[in-house]
């Protein structure tokens, strides 16, 4: 296989020695939590062009080679983080290209190596953005974060990950390249671009994607409020919400979203929720939208935190998930459930950190209102062990699901949660199966993820 | 390992393996050129875990993605978490050099430190020759601090810089036997040698009444004010002269009477931005001249791109290094204008060599000899 390799995209391009492949052996999804799976990969393969992806594919199907693609390793679930003695890593980052940029179509197509960080740069000197706006943004890749369907923070004003990709270009476990039509809309069959997304590497390497851009806002307002409670933040969205408006960044916290300004004297104890609001777009759209916004807040009990404390949860939108590391090693349990059950959970969801003595920093409600997660930390000095504390989690991520919702509107299965597909798709979980046998027989893709 | 990691760098080092979120590696120099995850800081740091841990074994390679850094400082800079990486990589080189992993070259450098006052092992008095027809005042508390690299690269700095200081009235004072600052030995690991260095230098300034620093060099600025952290309390406190300049400039005592019709941009060097946050200082001091226009590059003040010339790099990997200086020069090229501005004697010289190298027409000069120009026309 390392021949195989070698021969494939040069030497320079294949990493074997130990201390390189360690580096390769984690993502962003913690050890603590799976130290029994971790294996140091056999090598790791960088790629510049598809037809390389392709001929990797082949020996690896040659071999009965795992192979596990990743982009910046910045999974939170572990989808790239090789589970397989003797896992190949194919490192797609040196697929970084704009392919082409059609300013009147508004399309980009890309390599799926580039990270979202440079694809935006490069919009944004001539006048473009593509809105897709994670918490790992800094750092992500565009194939990464198609690969697990990522959520970003401006959903509500451009739409889901998925609406805004019109074509991709995959390499089938097989070696058979598939490029679908990059149309915005078609009538003719399956959406069979809409396999790859959220499939984590187990059905194909994506190697390239043609994105829906947007022009760059003319002007950003943001709104941070405080309420005397995360119920009351919440059902103050759901108006704004049925008044029309779609704010770009939705988000509701609890007490730990306003803490620091009620312990700077700011506000007072009764405060105890928070509603941050984004709207961007022609100035005038922004401000009727504010306007109106603003109407609806006035006759809900809260205050309005300000401009400073808006700009910095804007500045912090990014850093915030690497922050909470101070505390302990952080996780989330990116649950969402139907709206009608979203303050049923979120007691739950309260009563479940305090039974288990679990560090909670805090709940939220982020970009849909079914969304309800939470930020937790887990350290030595924590009162259960990580073996109590993983049991712990999937019973709040059953809950979740008994309540009718789903286990992660994010981040994603990898093999966090790959022992609970089954309970969270039932029979379609047979279909995933098939349609994974189907393209995959020798199961090469990314083997160990998603309950494959 | 253990003894060379200081329990603040344990503790950055854990915050990084527990939050590995990558973004350093967003603009990372050796890892935008080589896309290998252990010449990031986060792989970096995985690494130095593994070595505190003991499951990782020593070998070259393993040396290298550590001697293969340039210090920039972007990582530190980007990191939500504010890990000290370029810290963890120093101790990280001093504990690999006790091992006797590294490159013979780089112990040429702390020799000649030692021995000659340069890393280069240049005659001391090929270093001060530049001061030859200048008059400097022995009992000055102003010194004038040249570096090692000027003097053999660009003494015309060093003469213009004593110059516009004198003539706007301070009273210089200049050491014929000037050491070595000692960033070279504390960038690549020599730290028990830079604290000698460190320690006899303070007392040597000490002794020649010294009350202030100022020099042109970056690098020689930042690790002057360092060495208050390796060897205690220092009675001196040091300036860059973009510093000087721009007070002098406002001031009236620098007179920009000429004016110069020219494109230019400005480079922001490594240790004056990330490291001296200095970037408002050289945009204030080039727009100051009437006629100069100043261009901004893509990436620019704390996100400006590294030249590839610190941390010893043009020694331990002069390849990675030239990779690193050629996405400097794309650029500069990006902004249209021919000449680059800057205020570090490195990155003066890493852009010519590589422009020159690459047939581009690009002259980078330094904001002293620009400044320089103003005033005399």
């Amino acid at each position: 296989m390392l021949k195989d390799l070698k021969q494939i995209v040069g030497p320079d391009n294949v990493l074997t020695e130990k201390c390189d492949l360690l580096t390769y052996s984690r993502d962003r999804y913690s050890p603590l939590f799976s130290p029994h799976l971790l294996k140091i990969p056999l090598a790791v393969v960088f790629p510049s062009t598809t037809d390389e992806v392709k001929r990797i594919v082949e020996a690896a199907n040659k071999h009965l080679i795992p192979l596990v693609p990743r982009g910046r390793g910045t999974s939170f679930s572990g989808s790239a983080t090789p589970i397989v003695e003797n896992s190949v890593v194919v490192d797609l980052t040196k697929m970084n290209k704009v392919i082409y940029l059609d300013e009147d179509a508004l399309h980009v197509k890309v390599q799926a190596g580039i990270s979202l960080k440079d694809l935006e740069e490069t919009l944004n000197r001539k006048g473009f953005t593509f809105p897709h706006d994670p918490g790992s943004f800094p750092s992500a890749t565009v194939g990464g974060s198609i690969s697990t369907n990522a959520l970003g923070w401006k959903v509500g004003k451009y739409g889901l990950l998925k609406d805004l990709i019109l074509g991709l270009q995959v390499v089938l476990p097989n070696g058979t390249v598939i490029e679908t039509r990059s149309m915005p809309k078609s009538s003719t069959g399956f959406d069979i671009k809409s396999l790859f997304i959220g499939a984590e590497g187990t059905l194909g390497i994506i190697t390239e994607a043609t994105l829906r851009i947007f022009p760059m806002p003319e002007k950003r307002i943001i709104l941070f409020y405080a309420f005397p409670s995360f119920e009351d933040a919440l059902h103050a969205l759901i108006k704004i919400r049925k008044r029309g408006l779609y704010p770009a960044i939705q988000l509701v916290t609890d007490e730990a979203g306003v803490e620091e300004f009620v312990e700077k004297g700011k506000i007072g104890r009764e405060y105890r929720g928070g509603l941050i609001l984004v709207y961007e777009g022609l100035e005038g759209e922004v401000e009727v939208q504010k306007m109106e916004t603003l109407k609806v807040l006035k006759a809900e009990k809260c205050i309005d935190l300000g401009e400073d404390a808006a700009k910095s949860f804007w500045e912090l939108r990014h850093n915030m998930y690497s922050l909470m590391n101070k505390e302990g090693q952080y996780d989330s349990l990116d649950t969402a459930v139907p709206l009608n059950k979203a303050i049923e959970f979120y007691k739950y969801l309260k009563e479940w950190a305090e039974k288990y003595k679990i560090k909670n920093l805090g709940i939220s409600s982020w970009v849909f209102s079914e969304n309800v997660s939470m930020d937790l930390v887990f350290d030595s000095s924590s009162d259960i062990s990580i073996r109590e504390y993983l049991k712990a989690r999937d019973e709040a991520v059953i809950k979740a699901l008994e309540l009718g919702g789903t286990s992660s509107y994010c981040v994603g299965v990898g093999i966090r949660y790959a022992h609970l597909m089954r309970e969270e798709h039932g029979v379609a979980f047979d279909i995933m199966r098939a349609i994974k046998r189907a393209l995959d027989p020798n199961n090469i893709m990314n083997p160990g993820k998603m309950g494959f | 390992m253990e003894r060379y990691i200081p329990n603040k760098l344990k503790n950055d080092i854990m915050l990084c393996n527990r939050c590995r979120c990558g973004f350093c590696e967003s603009r990372c120099p050796t890892y935008t050129v080589t896309h290998i995850e252990s010449l990031s800081a986060r792989g970096r740091n995985l690494l130095a875990l593994a070595l505190l841990e003991g499951y990782i074994p020593l070998s070259k390679t393993l040396a290298d993605r550590f001697f293969t850094c340039t210090t920039c400082g972007f990582c530190k800079e980007i990191c939500p978490l504010e890990v000290d990486t370029v810290k963890i990589v120093q101790n990280v080189r001093t504990y690999l050099i006790k091992e006797g992993l590294y490159d013979s070259s780089i112990n040429i450098i702390s020799k000649n430190i030692m021995k000659y006052s340069n890393p280069y092992g240049k005659p001391i008095e090929d270093k001060s020759a530049w001061s030859k027809d200048l008059h400097f005042y022995r009992d000055g508390k102003t010194l004038l601090f040249g570096g090692c690299v000027y003097p053999f690269q660009n003494p015309e700095v060093l003469k213009i810089t004593a110059q516009l200081l004198q003539k706007a009235g301070l009273k210089l004072n200049y050491l014929p036997n000037e050491p070595c600052c000692g960033y070279p030995l504390l960038a690549l690991g020599f730290q028990e040698d830079f604290e000698d260095l460190a320690r006899k230098n303070a007392e040597l300034f000490m002794k020649a009444g010294v009350e202030e620093i100022v020099a042109n060099c970056p690098g020689c600025v930042e690790t002057l004010k360092q060495y208050s952290e390796y060897i205690g309390k220092v009675d001196f406190k040091v300036l860059h002269i973009v510093d000087y300049l721009k007070e002098l400039i406002e001031k009236g005592r620098i007179q920009l009477s000429h004016a110069i019709p020219l494109e230019v941009t400005y480079h922001d060097p490594c240790h004056l931005t990330r490291y001296l946050k200095k970037y408002e200082e050289p945009r204030e001091i080039i727009r100051s001249i009437t006629g100069v226009t100043l261009k901004e590059k893509p990436h620019n003040k704390m996100e400006s791109l590294c030249c590839g010339g610190g941390g010893g790099m043009l020694v331990t990997n002069p390849d990675t290094s030239s990779q690193i200086s050629d996405i400097l020069l794309r650029e500069i090229q990006e902004t249209g204008v021919t000449t680059v501005v800057t205020a570090c004697p490195t990155c003066e010289r890493v852009i010519n060599f590589t422009a020159d190298l690459k047939g581009a027409k690009i002259k980078c000069i330094d904001i002293v000899e620009l400044v320089n120009k103003a005033v005399k026309g």
